[in-house]
């Protein structure tokens, strides 16, 4: 088996200057991604959260070019912003400069988002442990992340965060093991937690409150490669002081509960419509209402035991 | 009035309910097994009664039993047409 080599093996100065000027290209999952960025804050970050990810080169086939660049003009020293761009092209507005490693990871979402129509997509976070996958669909706010970032840490193989792919063909999972975003709260919260964590900096006052990126582990991003067929939906709901709470979902409205939360449903057709039935078929559905974490950590134990 | 069900409906169903997806306009419904029961009935190829259809389901019913049927069935029809997952046909003179 080829050793693959991975972007720690890089000195800081050798990332910073491959991002600076031909870029820098790296496998997140089953995606290539070539990153341009002469950002300072994006090296650092990119150095520290994407260490354990394989390091390829330009010559390998490249799926999206991605760049973090300062406008020209005022905007590039007054107040300054910076804006991403996918081969040359910037879908959002601009944000302040101190946003650089969140919009590139946001920007890095949209690319998968709008292309990887091979893929239903689902806005999820999905773990695997004991060989069976869980993907939990939530909407933003709900506790996803924190919820996924606690799996991490404690054992659980973490696939996605953000967002579940599943294959059209067979119905596998595929990883992408990418860093994963806290907000406000829950940085804290996972901060405390009694095992090693790396984060990224700690970013004020964007439009989803203070967001920082919970490096992946290094074995998450190892077994990358590895697919797995989904075991169990579970939509989690965070709720101060609730009392843990698992009830069994109707499965046609865990349906149309998957469909709400998919990226690509309504452009894929009868593909989707048969990707999500086969899911739905071969998967046991659960809502789960909690505030504590022992309880929920020994609920999904329980659940892959 | 003269109904058919739209062609090419995919169904999945789930105990007490059916998922229903449309490839002809893109989108998909939940729809309660009485409702799915109607669509069932309808054929593709040819148009059918609305009376006719609900005198299928009204059979054996007593007088007051049917009344409120047909008001439900009348129901059922009315949101398949809402979800375009049937026509009407004009009867031809």
């Amino acid at each position: 088996m080829p050793i693959k080599t991975t972007l720690n093996s890089l000195c800081t100065n050798e990332i910073y200057q491959q991002l600076k000027n031909d870029g820098l290209v790296i496998a997140v999952g089953p995606f290539v991604f070539c990153i341009k960025s002469s950002l300072p804050s994006i090296a650092s970050n990119v150095e520290k959260i994407y260490g354990d990810f394989q390091l390829l080169s330009h010559d390998d086939l490249i799926d999206f070019y991605v760049s973090i660049k300062k406008p020209k003009g005022l905007r590039r020293f007054i107040k300054p912003q910076i804006n991403f761009y996918c081969d040359d092209y910037s879908p959002f507005l601009p944000l302040p400069a101190s946003q650089a490693f969140p919009l590139l990871e946001w920007g890095m979402n949209w690319c998968i988002a709008q292309h990887a129509h091979h893929y239903l997509l689902l806005h999820s976070a999905v773990l695997e442990k004991n060989g069976k996958s869980v993907i939990l669909p939530a909407q933003s706010g709900s506790g996803k992340s924190t919820l996924c970032a606690l799996l991490a840490l404690n054992g659980w193989r973490l696939l996605s965060d953000e967002m579940a792919l599943i294959d059209l063909q067979n119905c596998q999972l595929h990883a992408l093991a990418r860093p994963i975003s806290l907000k406000n709260e829950s940085i804290d919260v996972i901060h405390k937690q009694a095992c090693e964590t790396i984060f990224g900096e700690v970013v004020d006052d964007t439009n989803k409150g203070t967001i920082s990126h919970l490096k992946p582990s290094t074995f998450s991003v190892q077994q990358v490669e590895k697919t797995t067929a989904p075991f169990a939906i579970i939509f989690p709901k965070y709720q101060a002081e609730q009392v843990i709470c698992i009830e069994s979902t109707d499965k046609a409205a865990a349906f149309m509960n998957i469909i709400e939360n998919s990226f690509n449903y309504s452009i894929l057709g009868e593909a989707g419509f048969q990707a999500v039935a086969e899911l739905i078929d071969n998967t046991q559905c659960h809502t789960l209402t909690y505030s504590n974490t022992a309880e929920v950590l020994a609920f999904f134990e329980e659940l892959v035991s | 009035m003269h109904i058919t069900k739209v062609n090419n409906l995919r169904i999945k169903n789930f105990n007490d309910q059916v998922i229903v997806f449309d490839p002809n306009t893109g989108q998909t419904h939940c729809l309660d097994s009485n409702v799915n029961e109607i669509l069932n009935y309808l054929p593709t190829d040819k148009p059918c009664q609305s009376s006719q259809l609900k005198q299928f389901f009204m059979q054996d019913c007593l007088n007051d039993e049917k009344a409120m049927l047909n008001d439900y069935i009348q129901d059922m029809i009315d949101s398949l047409l809402k979800l375009k997952l049937i026509h009407t046909h004009c009867k031809n003179a």
